[in-house]
């Protein structure tokens, strides 16, 4: 009798037992006669040039443009999900291009890119295609950034985190409810990356969204500063974000910019340096000011930066430290 | 059939012939061209045999 092996995936905290033929949550990594099989390993479904402030990083590199990269797929369900047409689909289903991790880079180069984006669904289940092209990239001295919900496992992560320059983590709420009810996941796996990123010298950013009826509560809000403020420093740059109705959740408005605007009151009160509010155009919360004197630093109005006050990593007035990755 | 007639008709089934064989060749060596990924195994899993 021929043997049936299950495998199971030890890439994320769900750690999917597979049956031969099958694949995991994620849709992308395929169990084939017991082997495990990433289906998407260079073969990205969108290929983008964006602004870095549109990750959003907003202490790294400002204004420069970041080569873009996804493939089909994710590990997480998130009912407000922006780009679930992309990270929901069965990879055969939509249209993909067949690109190496060297052509990535070498693309990369040519359109003038510092950095490469492994972004728009989610990088961890391509992680293969991202170590490879991030190996590379690294060596012909290009700089890479994850976007990412960060649910992934130590071992991998630690092994990854080596050849990664910047994160943005998706911190999608601050109770295990709200991750198991909406995005079919779980918060301390999410946490504890955070964590490890830092440690391993990787430039970390979090995004918030913030959700009616689901996760707008101030004290919610407050425990998460506190957490941030005591695990990873006041110094990283926290932004709220805006949600627009999407994919499962079109029943519920946008977010009020009134709750943005306390959110980031509360955050600043808590003693995070660094607070922003996303997804809104003109508001005065998209500026970075020096957290000494208040001085503007960077402006910006959506993806444009309108000010510039920092020389060599420092307040232009007061020459205060302003913590980031900034252009030499 | 004529005879002119029925060498083109084998002509044409030999070429067409040489064509299917060739042309996994031919499109392997596009695939090379163009950078074409094969899926690879993916890093960190464990196998677990079921009994039975």
């Amino acid at each position: 009798m021929k043997d049936r092996h299950l495998v199971i995936c030890e890439l994320c905290p769900k750690n999917c037992s597979i049956p031969d033929g099958q694949s995991g949550d994620c849709r992308v990594r395929v169990n084939m006669g017991g082997k495990l099989i990433a289906v998407t390993y260079g073969r990205p479904c969108s290929i983008h040039i964006d602004p870095m402030e549109k990750k959003p990083l907003f202490h790294f590199l400002p204004s420069t443009p970041i080569f873009s990269i996804a493939t089909a797929g994710c590990n997480l369900h998130c009912k407000n999900c922006q780009n679930w047409q992309i990270s929901q689909a069965n990879p055969y289903d939509i249209d993909n291009f067949n690109l190496s991790p060297k052509m990535i880079v070498n693309l990369a180069i040519r359109k003038s890119c510092q950095s490469i984006a492994y972004t728009y669904s989610e990088p961890t289940v391509f992680y293969e295609y991202v170590y490879d092209t991030a190996v590379y990239a690294r060596e012909r001295g290009i700089k890479n950034v994850l976007v990412t919900a960060g649910y992934i496992n130590p071992k991998p992560q630690k092994k990854i985190c080596r050849y990664i320059d910047a994160s943005n983590t998706d911190l999608k709420g601050f109770n295990e409810g709200f991750y198991r009810s909406n995005c079919f996941a779980t918060l301390r796996p999410v946490l504890d990356g955070m964590v490890i990123a830092r440690e391993m010298g990787v430039w970390l950013e979090i995004t918030n969204l913030v959700i009616p009826t689901l996760n707008d509560d101030l004290t919610e809000v407050r425990r998460m500063c506190k957490w941030i403020k005591k695990n990873l420093g006041d110094y990283i740059p926290l932004h709220f974000s805006r949600f627009h109705p999407q994919y499962r959740l079109r029943n519920l408005p946008p977010t009020p910019l009134n709750f943005l605007r306390n959110a980031r009151k509360e955050a600043m009160n808590t003693g995070l340096k660094y607070v922003y509010i996303g997804n809104v155009i003109g508001e005065d919360g998209e500026n970075t000011y020096c957290p000494n004197d208040g001085k503007l630093l960077i402006g910006r109005i959506g993806f444009t930066i309108t000010a510039y006050s920092i020389i060599n990593g420092r307040c232009k007035v007061c020459n205060e430290k302003i913590e980031g990755v900034w252009k030499s | 059939m004529k005879r002119k007639t029925r060498r083109n008709f084998f002509r044409n089934s030999l070429i067409s012939l040489v064509g299917i064989f060739l042309s996994p060749l031919k499109r392997d060596s596009a695939r090379e061209e163009k950078g074409f990924q094969e899926p690879k195994e993916a890093d960190f899993y464990k196998r677990h045999k079921l009994a039975g």
